[in-house]
């Protein structure tokens, strides 16, 4: 092409803004655009996808059961179509004629395989058929929740262009919702098209005065307690056996240790509060340890970490002294509180350590990531350590750098196995108890795994028939309760 | 007296114990409406007690200080970095602006240009990702420890030790890419043994001490619920 022919420039240039605006008008018009329906909202577009999509059927909206009477449950039968990339989702109304709009919260759809009745028993029971029904909880709360902080938001808004001297617009109002008055659709969602399916759904949430999700809970921790308080009245009677705890009976070699160096010993509680029941024990055992180090007049410090933990432990320490009838030698500035931020205490428990050298440490409690500083440092220092924890990932760095190590629930056993009294050696041998039966229930497990795998292979889905069926609740209620 | 210190706190527990067991069973609003109130006590009780702590840690710190024990200078680091920053943190130092009641020049975390904040991510935060980041070489020192060989079972433990830290980085799992992705062969890639290794032995052996610790945690509740076990108020069993 020559520039010597304007002429025939001009006329492609034309041709090309032509063919231009014919391919914008098309595609305009195509994906729904304002242009050709002026005035007025585009009709909505719904892909194949959806269009062609099975509705599910036996949809039902009604009351979640077990709950404080603030969701409803929407349930349906699964689609036999199962398109990629399509998902279950609900729209809701403030009138059963509509219009239905998005949940006005976070509501994550559902996918083909998610929700399923059958996995989820604390609303629903097992049965086999439910593995082909799902189910989607609305929280009615999550409306009002909702309204009250879009309100906020839009008064924020609303205050901050008004003294910016900017248009404001009408002044925020809440919005309430009828709860009352609330109606569904469930409907199935791809790249923001969605298509609903009718009935109308509408329930009303009630409020439960007892969880039966949580009755076999009840029933196990009844026997459970019955067993305690059983050995409990046993024991007075008879004398139990218990094993040997290496670690609890290293504790009075620590002290014995300390006493003939001359140096203190480090008693630390963990560093959770006085409401778990690791940091009470851990206290439990601070009065025997207490009351041994003032039969050997030595010396124990208990930093703390949480000022009502130094409360009790205080009390603790003091009670010891008294009973050993050694009150003059018990000192309240030992047993004091340092900080609590974790690292904070970990670098002034260390630094007390390499001051002070203490003959002996002990780390009761639960801990956290400074179970291995505290730890190291101490075995640098070359003190005998014992350590106790229900922290399962700390237990190992624990083993690593200390003497002596109780695992589990070795914690809690250790009052019982110190002071040897009857009534607490009873509990240990209820949990003892409790310990077989839990393998008899693994071993039942096992035995039914198998069974319904041989079944299987042999009869397809129906294995076992209605006691395959019982067997696969077994092992739902294991799986969610393990 | 003697009904304040050992009969009043044995009612309690058992009192405030077997509620706090009776509102698991009731979702009902109104009940765990108190549950959720008596944790606002132990938050509030928290809170004042937190006075006892603060007494006993300035008590300890100015009896150093006037006493002249070694090392008081850092005594009077402690309260100096105590009163600074409790002072850099009250919000009064400035009227708020109109409008806007979470605006503090000085103190709080919401201003980034006050001394609180300065302070805390700039002196607080980095001291404590010091202490924090030692534990890497802790971690080795401790591996070293527990990785010697003497035994049988030190050997089982260097191995296994190999296998999962080979198999958790890129570098150890290239070591056996060229290992088939299925079949008896890809049994043996490093990744697959580091699954097994956490997945079956290492699971098996964590729910083991979790059941026990689950265990241990009920029968000592009920301990204390029923009065069994008094220690925790001080003195014997």
């Amino acid at each position: 092409m020559s520039a010597g022919n304007p002429k025939r420039l001009f006329c492609l240039a034309a041709a090309l803004a032509a063919l231009a605006w014919a391919i914008c008008a098309y595609a305009a018009n195509d994906v729904g655009s304002v242009a050709p329906f002026a005035g007025q909202a585009p009709p909505p577009i719904t892909p194949r996808v959806l269009l062609e999509f099975a509705p599910p059927s036996e949809i039902e909206a009604r009351d979640l059961p077990n709950d404080d009477g603030s969701a409803i449950v929407i349930t349906w039968r699964t689609s036999p179509s199962q398109p990629e990339g399509v998902r279950y989702t609900v729209y809701y109304s403030e009138g059963p004629d509509g219009p239905f709009k998005p949940l006005p919260f976070d509501f994550r759809s559902i996918a083909p395989d998610e929700n399923l009745m059958a996995e989820n028993l604390q609303y629903f029971r097992y049965r086999r058929e439910h593995l082909n029904y799902h189910y989607a909880i609305i929280s009615l709360s999550s409306f009002t929740e909702s309204a009250v902080n879009e309100y906020e938001n839009a008064v924020l808004e609303y205050e901050t262009k008004k003294e910016e001297g900017l248009p404001t617009g009408p002044e925020p109002v809440l919005h309430e919702y009828d709860l009352d008055n609330l109606y569904f659709k469930l409907g199935v969602t791809t790249d923001g098209s969605v298509r609903l399916f009718d009935p109308v759904l509408h329930t009303q949430p009630v409020e439960q005065w007892f969880d039966w999700s949580k009755f076999n809970v009840l029933v196990m921790g009844l026997v459970f307690v019955g067993v305690i308080l059983f050995m409990i009245e046993t024991a007075r009677r008879k004398d139990m056996y218990i094993r040997r705890i290496a670690g609890l009976d290293a504790v009075d070699e620590a002290i014995g240790r300390a006493t003939e160096m001359g140096r203190p010993m480090f008693y630390l509680c963990g560093l959770d509060p006085m409401t778990t029941v690791s940091t009470i024990a851990a206290t439990n055992l601070l009065g025997h340890v207490a009351r041994k180090v003032a039969n050997y007049e030595s010396q124990v410090k208990v930093p703390c970490f949480d000022p009502i933990v130094m409360s009790v432990c205080q009390e603790t320490v003091r009670e010891a002294y008294y009973e050993a009838g050694r009150p003059d030698a018990y000192k309240e500035d030992n047993v004091f509180f340092l900080t609590n931020d974790q690292f904070s205490y970990v670098a002034a428990v260390n630094g007390m350590m390499v001051r002070e050298r203490p003959a002996a440490n002990f780390f009761f409690g639960f801990y956290y990531a400074e179970s291995l500083l505290l730890g190291e440092v101490g075995q640098s220092t070359g003190a005998i350590q014992i350590a106790g924890t229900d922290s399962n990932v700390q237990i190992p760095f624990f083993i690593t750098s200390c003497d002596y190590v109780l695992i589990g629930e070795e914690l809690y056993a250790a009052s019982a196995y110190i002071s040897r009294e009857p009534k607490l050696l009873g509990s240990v041998k209820a949990s003892d108890m409790a310990k077989a039966v839990i393998i008899v229930v693994l071993l039942l497990g096992l035995v039914f795994s198998v069974a319904l795998l041989i079944a299987a292979l042999n009869d397809g889905g129906n294995a076992l028939g209605w006691l395959g069926e019982k067997m696969e609740y077994f092992m739902q209620l294991f799986n969610e309760h393990i | 007296m003697m009904f304040l210190r050992r009969q009043l706190p044995v009612v309690i527990a058992f009192v405030l114990g077997m509620f706090t067991l009776i509102i698991f069973y009731i979702p009902a609003a109104p009940m765990q409406g108190i549950g959720d109130r008596l944790k606002i006590f132990v938050t509030i009780i928290g809170a004042f007690a937190m006075l006892l702590g603060i007494n006993s840690i300035l008590g300890q710190h100015i009896t150093k200080i006037r006493k002249r024990r070694p090392g008081y200078g850092y005594s009077w680091v402690l309260i100096l970095g105590f009163v600074v920053m409790m002072i850099a943190w009250i919000p009064w130092w400035s009227a708020p602006p109109e409008g806007s009641a979470a605006y503090y020049p000085w103190g709080g975390l919401e201003n980034p240009q006050g001394a609180f904040y300065w302070m805390f991510f700039w002196i607080l935060v980095p001291m404590q990702a010091t202490m924090f980041s030692i534990l890497a070489f802790f971690i080795a020192s401790a591996a070293y420890r527990s990785f010697r060989a003497k035994t049988l079972e030190a050997t089982v433990l260097l191995v296994a030790a190999v296998i999962v830290m080979l198999g958790r980085v890129p570098l150890g799992t290239s070591m056996t890419s060229w290992l088939p992705d299925a079949g008896f062969w890809s049994s043996l890639r490093l990744e697959t043994m580091t699954s097994w290794l956490l997945n079956i032995p290492n699971a098996a052996g964590f729910r083991g001490i979790v059941l026990g610790v689950a265990l241990g945690i009920i029968a000592t509740s009920v301990r204390i619920i029923f009065g069994v076990e008094k220690t925790y108020m001080g003195g014997g069993d």
